[in-house]
């Protein structure tokens, strides 16, 4: 049966028109706060930022103002881009043998007098023990590679990607290497997974990765940068919030949430988001100045590599970017990272195009899914092996009357 | 043999279609091209560009670019995303030996190599006008058939003598549609 | 081999086309190669067939322009393209003829099979070729002593020949308007006579043309008459001796003819001549009983008074009108000169001695040849007489071989629609020979520019016809009429040249052919005559004496 939009409709309705009376009073804390990060300076910033702790909301340390943006500096010559995105399918309970699959999609594009393009994709089956993470030592203390775990895997494969996409282009080169999503791996903060795993896709993972992006740094002009469309994060909004707050850190982690707090002046961001600030505060082409994140993931298991964001007005939406501490370090890599993103959003209509068509490489649509259970299911009798599926599976592929 | 332009991606009996290797790089219409084992030999009768997902649409991206090699350079996905098909009308086939004119008693097979003919063989073809009837009644279209006519008329010994001799076949094919015929012969002188 | 042979020629020969469709009634059509201008193909000129069995001889008599789409004479314009004008003009545009059939050749030459007669068509597609003069010869013979050299065809240089004992089995025509040739026409055609020696002639010369120097006034030159070619063989009778000698013309005889000799036939013939009405012409037949009888009543009635006349007029109930119209044109003949109450001379005997020997006689008109009473009276008479003389001999003859029979004779007469028109066709001797065919081994030669004026009977007892020129609807039709093919052969009739040629269809001929008339007039023309190339010894050089003495010689 098909979903009654008629009962959808209804709900949608009462949704949006709560949304219109509370707009208005919204826009003007919008513009009041903008107003206020314009005017905050540098050194009472940090001064009070800097002595906060313990706070139930996740806030950024500005490297300096809150308010200033910067505009973009010319494109060199010759620059290249590399971005890396992948796709996966899921372990399926409903196929004859459990088996998942990472597609990571390439994008190679070089600019100037010898433009090249080089697109590709790489798929990755994994079965049997590759579906499980097993303590080093151990041979039962496992946790199965399926679901956000799975999730990770492909993160990490998408970021060491980058490594050998970079390795393609000539060193003399400058080159930007693009990821889409963080670079924070947030799903690892809190209790929510045994050690194992953070020690997989951190030590084992990103880290060592991280680590030889910093040292091919050292001898080539390179920039690595995640980035994120319509960021929900609030985390700029929140260092506004301490920065007004007057209220001692015990009555705010009693009273406040991470979304809002119900004390003035404070309450003026509640509820806002970081780009909706920032459409205010940058015009097109406009970057933020550069904050690093607080989270506890980068602060206890990182290792020492800080990870820096800032926001960046694309003309079409605010994006939030990411680097690495060597990059938000370096002047002339930050300007090359910022004139690099805005020429590939501008190439893709609102979007970077290297990452764009890296997704475009990786993509596992519909049909691609019914190829894939069908190959292993002929795979399987030519081996003489049975195959069978599930009953949900089969009334699910012939919905028959 | 000529450099290979690209390979087959469809076939069937009466036409077969190509896709090139390189974006834009393919012969002018009305060429004669060749492929598979046994050699078949088809005219181009339409030559397409587009994209190589056709779940992905082409839009206007050079507004601001100044030239329109400027967005390719601005651009350069676009040389792997597009891609150049040409649609090839068969009209003879060889055995080694001799070349026929008419179908081939089986389609080439898909990813079959494909040449540009040289001039050997197109003499074989120009000898007689047979192939005539079949582009005439393929539906080819009438600059098809002027192109093609004109390609091998710069291909073999006595190109002007070609050209009268085809007129003449066409006169007969076309007996009753003169305008048509006029047509077809203002495009060949 | 000799089927190879013929063939082999034939490639060499200019390829026109093949047959298309067509009908042995209506013609063949052909649909010409593009490798012959239509421009190079006259009507009137002839084409060999190759059929699948035989081949066939036939006739152009049309030439068309076609195009293979009706469209293209509204749509296209010569001058836009030369590419293009290229292309139509080799491909969409030909060239058709119209053929007429009209023999079959052998496939095989030298064998039994011979020319005959078209009865079908030949099969889709067979190739047609220009005729080649070999095909002429063996459609028309080679010159020999039947087959008498008369022209070309057109635009070649074969001899075509008539069949000349087909020519005089029956009566034989020459037409065309004044000043076209007929006369030169007929001169060539009695040398034929004399030269092959089949047949005697007996022209009446209206003109003086024949016997004794004539003029071609085209070229304003003299040329020779059949006396002064043929010498010995020919004898030439006048009847105005006097007016011979002024224009110092060598005649042998002299012809007077008698009143006793005329018949009241006579008069009958010369009733519209003379003006006489019909009551006054058939009076003669009264005076003739009344006035003693055919040998004396003429005389007699030259003699009378008009009182008299009138008076046995009035006693044998002639109306008195008539009797003295006929009495007044009737003295005209007193102012005949070579009418005699009685004649010196039995003219008729001599020339019909002559005429047995083999000799042919003409007989010159001096200035009466511009006297119709005396050239009409003249020639029916002496004509009725000597037919006379032939149906005894023949009739004699009868039952014994034919060696007894008397000679083959052609009478030739100019003017001959006077003595053959409708009205008078039934009465005259002429009209008479005419219808008895060859029964008594006499035939006409009529030379005429009136062909519709006389009789039809007639016309379709002539075997065959000479045409030059002739301009007049009701004279082509006239000449035409009855042949088969007419329609195709009256267009290329009404389209010759004024001067030096002529069709001939009929019996002496295979099929009709147009041809250009052969010399007559020139030096060379004169020994051609003498001399054909079938013939080693030239004669009419040498009299019987000198023939008997070379004989002589030779033993």
């Amino acid at each position: 049966m098909s979903l009654d939009f008629n009962k959808t409709l209804v709900q949608m309705t009462d949704v949006v028109s709560r949304m219109k009376t509370s707009q208005n009073d919204r826009n003007l804390r919008l513009s009041l706060a903008a107003k206020i990060m314009k005017a905050t300076k540098e050194n009472d910033l940090k001064e009070k930022l800097s002595l906060a702790k313990d706070r139930p909301f996740l806030w950024a340390n500005p490297s300096s103002e809150l308010g200033t943006g910067h505009s973009p500096t010319e494109l060199p010559e010759e620059y290249a881009v590399v971005a890396a995105d992948g796709s996966h399918i899921d372990v399926d309970r409903h196929l004859p043998v459990p088996c998942s699959l990472i597609n990571i999609g390439t994008c190679i594009l070089q600019y100037g007098t010898h433009p090249n393009a080089h697109l590709s994709n790489y798929p990755k089956l994994y079965s049997d023990e590759g579906l499980y993470l097993t303590e080093h030592g151990t041979t039962t203390r496992e946790v199965a590679i399926e679901g956000p775990v799975l999730g990770f895997k492909r993160t990490i494969d998408e970021v060491r990607e980058l490594e050998k996409l970079i390795s393609e282009i000539p060193p003399t080169i400058p080159t930007l290497a693009l990821v889409d999503g963080s670079l924070v791996l947030w799903g690892l903060s809190g209790q929510g997974y045994p050690n194992l795993v953070r020690q997989e896709f951190l030590d084992k993972g990103i880290l060592p990765i991280l680590d030889n992006l910093k040292q091919v740094a050292q001898n080539r002009t390179i920039s690595v940068a995640a980035y994120v469309s319509l960021p929900r994060s609030t985390e700029v909004v929140n260092a506004l919030r301490l920065y007004l707050c007057d209220t001692n850190a015990v009555e705010c982690k009693r009273s406040c949430s991470n979304r809002m707090s119900p004390f003035k002046p404070c309450d003026l961001p509640n509820e806002l988001l970081d780009r909706e600030l920032f459409d205010i505060l940058l015009k097109p082409g406009q970057r933020s100045e550069l904050f690093f994140t607080n989270s506890s993931i980068v602060r206890e298991h990182y290792n020492g590599h800080q990870i820096y964001f800032f926001y960046i007005n694309n003309g079409q939406e605010i994006a939030r970017i990411e680097v690495p501490d060597w990059v938000a370090t370096n002047e002339t890599l930050v300007s090359l990272t910022h004139a690099l993103i805005l020429d590939q959003c501008y190439k893709g209509r609102g979007y970077p195009v290297s990452i764009s068509e890296a997704h475009q490489q990786a993509v596992i649509n519909g049909s691609d899914r019914q190829t894939f259970k069908d190959m292993l299911s002929s795979a399987l009798t030519r081996q003489g092996l049975p195959t069978y599926t599930s009953e949900k599976t089969r009334s699910k592929r012939l919905a028959w009357l | 043999m000529s450099e290979r332009i690209g390979e087959i991606i469809e076939a069937n009996t009466n036409s077969f279609i190509v896709q090139c290797y390189k974006l834009y790089e393919s012969p002018p219409l009305g060429s004669i091209i060749q492929s598979g084992t046994p050699t078949i030999f088809g005219v181009i009768s339409e030559i397409t560009t587009e994209p190589l997902d056709p779940s992905r649409p082409i839009i206007a991206i050079g507004h601001d670019e100044p030239t329109e090699d400027e967005i390719y350079r601005s651009n350069p996905q676009l040389n792997n995303l597009l891609c150049t098909r040409l649609t090839s009308l068969t009209i003879g086939y060889s055995d080694g030996d001799n070349v026929y004119h008419g179908f081939p008693p089986h389609p080439p097979r898909i990813h079959s190599f494909v040449y540009l003919s040289g001039n050997h063989n197109i003499e074989s073809l120009a000898k007689s006008f047979d192939f005539l009837h079949l582009l005439l009644t393929s539906g080819a279209g009438d600059e098809v058939i002027s192109a093609c006519l004109r390609q091998i008329s710069q291909r073999v010994q006595d190109g002007y003598t070609f050209l009268v001799e085809s007129g003449q076949a066409l006169a007969t094919e076309l007996v009753g549609q003169f305008p048509r015929l006029n047509a077809i012969l203002r495009r060949l002188s | 081999m000799i089927v190879e042979d013929n063939m082999a020629q034939s490639n060499e020969q200019s390829l026109l086309g093949h047959v298309v469709s067509g009908s042995l009634r209506d013609g063949i059509e052909i649909r010409m190669g593009n490798q012959i201008s239509v421009e190079d193909i006259k009507e009137g000129t002839y084409v060999t067939i190759h059929g699948q069995k035989k081949s066939f001889f036939g006739l152009i008599t049309n030439v068309k322009l076609m195009t293979t789409d009706p469209n293209l004479q509204f749509s296209y314009s010569a001058t836009d393209n030369p590419f293009i004008s290229e292309i139509i003009s080799s491909s969409m545009t030909y060239g058709s003829l119209s053929v007429l059939p009209m023999l079959t050749l052998p496939a095989v030459l030298g064998t039994e099979e011979t020319v005959e007669p078209a009865k079908t068509v030949p099969s889709h597609f067979s190739q047609v070729f220009q005729a080649s003069e070999r095909d002429v010869e063996v459609v028309f013979g080679k010159e020999d002593k039947t087959h008498f050299f008369i022209g070309n065809p057109l635009d070649m240089e074969t001899k075509v020949c008539i069949n000349l004992d087909e020519l005089i089995k029956r009566s034989s025509a020459v037409f065309g308007k004044s000043g076209t040739g007929k006369t030169f026409l007929t001169r060539i055609l009695l040398a034929g006579l004399i030269q092959s020696d089949l047949a005697s002639s007996l022209v009446f010369d209206m003109h003086n043309e024949y016997g004794s120097t004539g003029q071609d006034r085209d070229r304003g030159r003299r040329v020779s008459g059949l006396k002064q070619i043929f010498e010995n063989k020919v004898a030439v009778f006048t009847l105005d001796p006097e007016n011979s000698k002024r224009r110092q013309a060598k005649y042998d005889f002299e012809v007077q003819i008698g009143y006793d000799e005329i018949e009241p036939e006579d008069i009958q013939l010369l009733q519209a001549t003379l003006n006489l009405s019909n009551v006054a012409a058939e009076a003669a037949y009264t005076f003739e009983a009344k006035l003693g009888g055919p040998k004396k009543w003429l005389h007699a009635f030259l003699e009378m008074e008009i009182e008299d006349v009138y008076t046995l007029a009035q006693c044998n109930g002639v109306n008195l009108q008539a009797a003295r119209s006929l009495h007044n044109r009737l003295t005209r003949f007193k102012r005949i000169g070579f009418m005699k109450p009685t004649a010196i001379d039995d003219s008729v005997k001599r020339m019909l001695d002559l005429l047995n020997k083999g000799k042919h006689v003409i007989l010159e008109f001096g200035r009466y040849g511009d006297d119709l009473t005396a050239y009409m009276l003249a020639a029916n008479l002496l004509t009725r007489r000597i037919h006379n003389r032939y149906v005894y001999m023949k009739t004699e003859a009868e039952g014994t071989t034919k060696a007894n029979e008397p000679r083959p004779l052609v009478i030739c007469i100019e003017e001959a629609h006077r003595f053959l028109n409708p009205a008078v066709a039934h009465q005259t001797i002429f009209g008479n020979i005419a219808r008895e065919l060859r029964k008594y081994n006499v035939t006409l030669m009529i030379i005429d520019q009136r062909p519709s004026a006389i009789d039809s009977e007639v016309m379709s007892q002539i075997g065959t016809k000479l045409a030059c020129q002739l301009d007049n609807d009701r004279d082509i039709d006239a000449t035409l009429g009855g042949t088969s093919g007419s329609r195709e052969l009256r267009s290329v009739l009404s389209k010759l040249d004024s001067k030096q040629q002529a069709l001939i269809f009929g019996h002496a001929v295979p099929l009709p052919v147009l041809v250009r008339t052969r010399e007559y007039g020139s030096d060379g023309s004169y020994t051609d005559l003498t001399r054909p190339s079938w013939h080693t010894t030239d004669f009419g050089i040498e009299t019987e004496e000198e023939l008997e003495e070379r004989l002589k010689e030779l033993f």
